[in-house]
């Protein structure tokens, strides 16, 4: 059976890589003042909101031997 | 982003990633350790905007007194181990195991301190280059071999980690160093979809 989900899969793949380029060329070519702020933005935002629901969520070390891990 | 002599300056404000793992490896300086930065937050610190929670430092083998004074430094600049209790540091370390660093009562953002366990972990902590962020600065792996272990390692993620790095560095990466990496690490294919 064909997957129908496969190209837009590699599509989505691809479209992610080029995006990546794209960043990485406009790091290289601007001030990092300017790509620094946003990607404080990002990595400050993701760790307000991790710390958020951090009693929440169970410490990974109780399931390292589970298989879903594996 | 310049590159002054073995050192890369980035003048940006720091986030809080990179506020927590300057005062962890400020620390492991003046207890006179040796250490490396590695993986992930490495690619975030060039500017690559993604998510981590956790930075990985792989430190030199240290004793059990420095271990100690290395524990009381974290404590009174008010850290904890989340997953076990600083006291543990060496135990723990010596034990193969990674010990984990955080602000008192969090578990994130975290800096996984571990002893050196294969030959790459080895050539991290041998081939190390020098950031320089704002005021401060720190030791992270080199470039090459962090492009080749993150190919390795599989995942979608860690694969695009290793594009991001090659194109940010691409006039400045020693290709026949990331070539021996690559080979070493028989990443040669991944390597090959790079391009």
């Amino acid at each position: 059976m064909t997957d129908s989900t496969e190209p837009n899969y590699e599509r989505n793949r691809e479209h992610r890589r080029e995006q990546i380029r794209e960043w990485a060329a406009y790091v290289r070519e601007h001030p990092d003042d300017e790509w620094g702020r946003q990607v404080n933005r990002v990595v400050d935002a993701q760790l307000q909101s991790a710390r958020h629901f951090e009693d929440e969520r169970p410490d990974i070390d109780e399931f390292e031997d589970s298989p879903l891990f594996d | 982003m310049e590159f002054v002599d073995d050192e890369i300056r980035i003048d940006k404000p720091p986030n809080d990633l990179d506020a927590l793992v300057l005062d962890v490896v400020d620390v492991l300086e003046a207890a006179g350790v040796g250490y490396v930065v590695v993986s992930g937050y490495v690619v975030v610190l060039f500017g690559r905007a993604r998510a981590t929670e956790d930075i990985d430092v792989i430190v030199e083998r240290f004793d059990e007194d420095t271990a100690e004074e290395i524990a009381t430094a974290l404590r009174d600049r008010g850290y904890w181990g989340p997953a076990m209790p600083l006291n543990d540091l060496y135990d723990t370390l010596n034990d193969g195991l990674p010990v984990r660093v955080a602000e008192a009562e969090h578990r994130v953002p975290n800096v996984e301190l571990k002893f050196p366990t294969d030959e790459y972990d080895r050539a991290s902590l041998d081939d190390t280059v020098t950031v320089r962020l704002s005021d401060e600065s720190l030791r992270v792996g080199s470039i090459e071999l962090q492009i080749a272990y993150k190919l390795g390692m599989g995942a979608q993620k860690d694969y695009e980690d290793a594009l991001y790095l090659h194109e940010l560095f691409a006039d400045r990466v020693n290709h026949q160093e990331l070539q021996s990496y690559v080979e070493r690490l028989g990443v040669e294919d991944e390597y090959d979809r790079l391009d």
